[in-house]
């Protein structure tokens, strides 16, 4: 029986287990350690998780989603083909059960609990979908560990390093960043920030958008599907071939033409100027909040497969006065992490020395009046914890009436740094009564207790009556029990593609898209491949089915460089 | 005093942060997140006040060794907890321990027969219990945002119980925390902490005179400190009516800005010898710092007489010389009454518009320094070496200012008298 920690990413997902001589990752069935965080439909109704699904995005792109991580609390509801409609949660949980099942396959037990990783900026909505999304996977999770502390947990356990160390978290969806202080086995979190929307996607769309500008075409509705896919792979293609060098061409088919164009690093760079600026809001705060000076760092790592791009790296070269950095992988650390905090959960010995201690990385409060005179109209945010407050933590604030007469409180709970609360993030509201009397004469006393797992639980108290109203909240957002019930049993109805047959329908796939994409002859090598493929795999089994895959993807590999060249 | 947070920490008071941090690891071991929410919270908080406590405290000398809790050394008190020692350096490996403070002490006082002989009268002044009290609030300062309003309040009020001499000591806590209030994360001052410490700073400005050319300021804080200080107070207090902190600096030979003191301290910062004629000034006259009006007139004074024996003498040469050409020119017999009379009306004439321009000439100035350095004091807070430089800056540039009109005044004594004595020669000879 095992504790499993998951890094549950927007591009890619891992699952890493503790050992008594560290954190191990777990490959999936194709044999890699990060399983594509995408899902599709097959035809036949079974659903395809990972590699596989992610080769079929341009192949069948209405059968197929990826980046669901993005609209996790949102409640947006992807339809896959004509068939049912799945929530972020209900997608996420096909992630989860995926990556359960290759544990189980791997340790040849059952996973009794998992701890996932969150992007630390996550709020209390997205924390309770990721955490719903465990229930439909039918996983336990008592625990969410922020993913920059994850990944300092597994540099810190790693390393045995001391001093203050900066987490610059870049995954393909979230940008987080968390200061961190490393000493006598302690790991104090001394402040995080970050934006939930800004990642490697944001970058692979903006190499998309130059593409689509360069071939003339719009990337709005008027494209097909299919070739909309087609340019954002094309897009991923031509970021990852910059990272290497300086130019990158590409060919691209479109309508009936096949196009040939390039992108050069400079214009890259120029394009994303924005994009970096938005990267330093949240680097300026977490410094200031932590009250480091830049001098005093000992080390930033760079974690989240963004982060390759040279020009993140030479951004934070120059933001930091040094080059980065302190190598880890930067693909796999957070689930390495992630496995830590669940050795951690489980006290293991080796472990002893260790302690984490997390903040509250946003400001949670209640809005407020200050003054009845000055009219109900101008609310104002009042702080009740402070954003990076060490968690676990419990505040108090005392409220009063403004009106004579007044019978009623509704504490509105905000997440944010405005002082208008209409620019915060609204969590819920907690209504309660109180007996007549004068204004300001009735208290009551609001309690915010955040929990190491970032649930947020609010009591408000009526000094008087001593009435107590104490609520979690789950918003119209997030599923109610009976829904969360209904969803789980349809899920379960669910199959899986079979484990043993995930590779070869992987590299099916992604056959199918390199048909769709060349033309002519290539195009015929590839069909012929896939023939000669699916004829080996009827036949043969166990090394000699092994030897055709390989030799399969090798082909496939080929043609693929035939087709990018950088 | 938070002894309590030094127990909970298992460790004497230090200034050691390190140690206290050591202190908190060892006992968060014990009290893990996890389990005990508010025993965490607890320990955090006494941990933060420690730390606190001993940025506030002087570093210990660096000959002394490592304080240190040692209760096993001493068998006459076993401790039943060795387990919370808190040792810098494990006692086993040291053969012969260094020596060892112990707190229970209550007097680790050296040898009679080394005390130096120096008298501290400091004490004298105030009563024992008094002295204690300043300590004590010292120590005990509330935290100077805006949230601890009714807390600091009580604080001041009492500060403001105390007599003169230790109330210096505690002002002297305050700034320093007030220093680190107002520092960003890269050490220099950020003007938006600066304003969340506003309501604090109107409340304490009273009880401690702010602002005011301050011996505790000075003393009390490096130089550069001191600047920032005197110049956030400036800015954030509202002048007082009768403000005696404006003094005008001279700053060339006809220069004169109105400076703040720490200003002008910053303004005569590379100029070594004016720095001393202006603190020689401040000590000689002290009368000249309390009463503005005289503050304003009499380094003013000294420019016009620094004036008179400059261009009067040159003027006075021309005047003489145009006499004498005039004489000559008349040849001494028709007018000698007329010529008189031109030479009165020469010295007139010279005097008139001499003086005329030289006042109008000094008000131009005055108003430029002054609007010079209301301008730097607008910009904000910066660096002091910064304001330092834009000051220097202004100076230099009223400077080029001041020879140019000196160049335009001096060719009055010489023209002027010259030309009016010739035409009203040439008047009289009838040629």
């Amino acid at each position: 029986m095992a504790i499993i920690g998951i890094d549950l990413g927007t591009t890619n997902s891992a699952v890493a287990v503790w050992t008594p001589e560290g954190p191990r990752l777990i490959p999936n069935a194709v044999g890699e350690p990060l399983t594509p965080s995408v899902v599709g439909l097959d035809a036949d109704g079974t659903v395809l998780v990972g590699r596989a699904a992610r080769e079929r995005l341009a192949t069948h792109p209405e059968r197929t989603v990826a980046s669901f991580k993005r609209r996790m609390g949102t409640g947006h509801v992807a339809r896959l083909g004509r068939g049912q409609g799945f929530r972020p949660e209900e997608l996420s949980a096909l992630v989860l059960r995926s990556l359960k099942v290759d544990a189980e396959a791997h340790l040849g037990t059952g996973v009794t609990e998992a701890v996932i990783s969150v992007p630390a900026y996550f709020n209390d909505i997205q924390r309770k979908a990721t955490l719903d999304a465990a229930r439909l996977a039918g996983l336990p999770v008592e625990r969410l560990v922020n993913e920059p502390t994850a990944a300092a947990l597994a540099y810190g356990v790693e390393s045995r390093r001391e001093g203050a160390v900066l987490v610059f978290d870049l995954g393909g969806g979230t940008f987080d960043v968390s200061l961190l202080e490393l000493y006598e086995g302690v790991m104090e979190v001394r402040a995080t920030a970050g934006d939930v929307s800004l990642g490697g996607d944001d970058f692979t769309a903006l190499l998309a958008g130059l593409i689509a500008a360069d071939q003339h075409v719009a990337l709005d509705g008027s494209l097909p599907p299919g070739e909309r896919a087609r340019v954002v792979r094309v897009a991923e293609a031509v970021k990852r071939g910059l990272t290497g060098a300086p130019e990158a061409r590409y060919e691209i088919l479109l309508g009936d033409r096949v196009r040939h164009g390039g992108i050069a690093r400079a214009r890259f760079e120029e394009a994303a100027a924005p994009l970096l600026h938005r990267l330093r809001a949240p680097l300026e705060r977490t410094l200031s909040d932590s009250g480091t000076r830049l001098a005093d760092l000992a080390g930033v790592i760079l974690v989240g497969g963004a982060t390759r791009m040279p020009v993140i790296r030479s951004l934070v070269a120059r933001l930091f006065g040094r080059l980065p950095l302190v190598h880890v992988d930067p693909d796999t650390v957070v689930a390495q992490g992630a496995a830590v905090q669940a050795g951690l959960k489980a006290r293991h010995a080796a472990l002893d020395e260790v302690v984490m201690t997390d903040v509250c990385p946003f400001t949670l409060g209640i809005a407020v009046t200050e003054n009845a005179r000055t009219a109900a109209a101008t609310q104002v945010m009042l702080p009740v914890i402070e954003r990076n407050a060490a968690v676990p933590v419990s505040r108090a604030h005392a409220v009063t009436t403004i009106h004579d007469g007044q019978t009623r409180i509704t504490v509105q709970v905000y997440q944010g740094e405005s002082l208008r609360p209409d620019d915060n993030v609204r969590l819920g509201e907690v209504p309660v009564t109180l007996p007549q009397a004068p204004a300001g004469a009735e208290t009551a006393e609001v309690r915010f207790t955040y929990d190491i797992n970032g649930a947020l639980e609010v009591e408000v108290a009526v000094l008087s009556t001593g009435l107590q109203r104490r609520q979690v909240f789950r918003n119209g957002a997030n599923l109610d029990e009976a829904e969360l019930d209904a969803r789980f049993a349809a899920l379960a109805a669910i199959k899986l593609a079979p484990r043993d047959q995930a590779e070869n329908r992987a590299l099916l796939a992604r056959a199918d898209a390199l048909y769709a994409e060349l033309r002519g002859e290539m195009r015929q090598h590839v069909a012929d491949r896939v023939a000669r493929f699916e004829r080996a795999i009827t036949e043969v089994s166990g090394a000699d089915a092994a030897a055709a895959r390989a030799a399969f993807a090798a082909d496939l590999d080929a043609l693929d460089d035939h087709r990018f060249r950088f | 005093m938070s002894d309590a947070a030094w127990r909970l920490l298992d460790l004497a008071p230090t200034s050691d942060e390190a140690a206290i941090r050591r202190a908190y690891a060892r006992r968060l071991k014990q009290t893990r997140p996890d389990d005990d929410p508010e025993g965490f919270q607890t320990l955090l908080a006494a941990r933060d006040r420690a730390l606190a406590e001993a940025r506030r405290r002087p570093p210990p000398p660096p000959s002394e060794s490592p304080v240190e809790v040692l209760p096993a050394e001493n068998p006459a008190a076993p401790d039943p907890a060795p387990a919370l020692v808190v040792d810098v350096s494990p006692p086993s490996s040291e053969p012969a321990p260094a020596p060892v403070v112990r707190v229970s002490d209550p007097d680790p006082a050296p040898p009679a027969a080394e005390l130096p002989l120096v008298i501290d009268v400091a004490p004298l002044e105030a009563d024992r219990a008094q002295w204690q009290a300043a300590a004590a609030l010292a120590d005990r300062l509330p935290p100077l945002d805006r949230d601890a309003e009714g807390a600091f309040a009580d604080w001041l009020a009492g500060v403001r119980r105390l007599p003169h001499e230790p109330r210096r000591g505690v002002e002297e806590a305050l700034l320093h925390a007030l220093l680190a209030a107002w520092r960003g994360p890269d050490g220099q001052p950020v003007a938006r902490r600066i304003a969340a410490t506003r309501p604090a700073l109107l409340r304490a400005a009273p009880v401690f005179g702010w602002p005011r050319e301050d011996a505790v300021i000075a003393a009390s804080l490096p130089p550069r400190d001191a600047a920032v200080v005197v110049q956030v107070l400036r800015d954030a207090l509202p002048p007082a009516p009768d403000d005696p902190a404006t003094v005008l600096v001279r700053t060339g030979p006809w220069t004169c800005l109105p400076l703040q003191a720490g200003d002008a301290r910053a303004f005569l910062d590379g100029h070594p010898h004016a720095l001393r004629a202006y603190e020689a000034m401040l000590r000689r006259a002290p009368v000249a710092r309390r009463v503005s009006a005289f503050a304003l007139v009499a380094p003013h004074l000294w420019a016009v007489a620094y004036r008179r024996w400059g261009v009067a003498l040159a003027a006075l040469a021309g005047l003489w010389l145009s006499f004498g050409l005039c004489m000559v020119a008349t040849d001494g017999d028709a007018g000698r009454g007329a010529a008189v009379a031109a030479g009165v009306a020469a010295v007139l004439a010279w005097a008139g518009t001499a003086g005329a321009t030289a006042v109008w000439a000094d008000r131009i100035l005055v108003a430029g320094a002054a609007r010079a350095a209301r301008r730097a004091g607008r910009r904000g807070v910066c660096a002091p070496g910064e304001r330092t430089a834009r000051l220097r800056a202004a100076g230099t540039r009223l400077g080029a200012w001041n020879w140019i009109a000196i160049a335009w005044l001096a060719s009055f004594p010489f023209v002027v008298p010259y030309v009016g004595l010739v035409s009203l020669a040439a008047h009289l000879t009838g040629r």
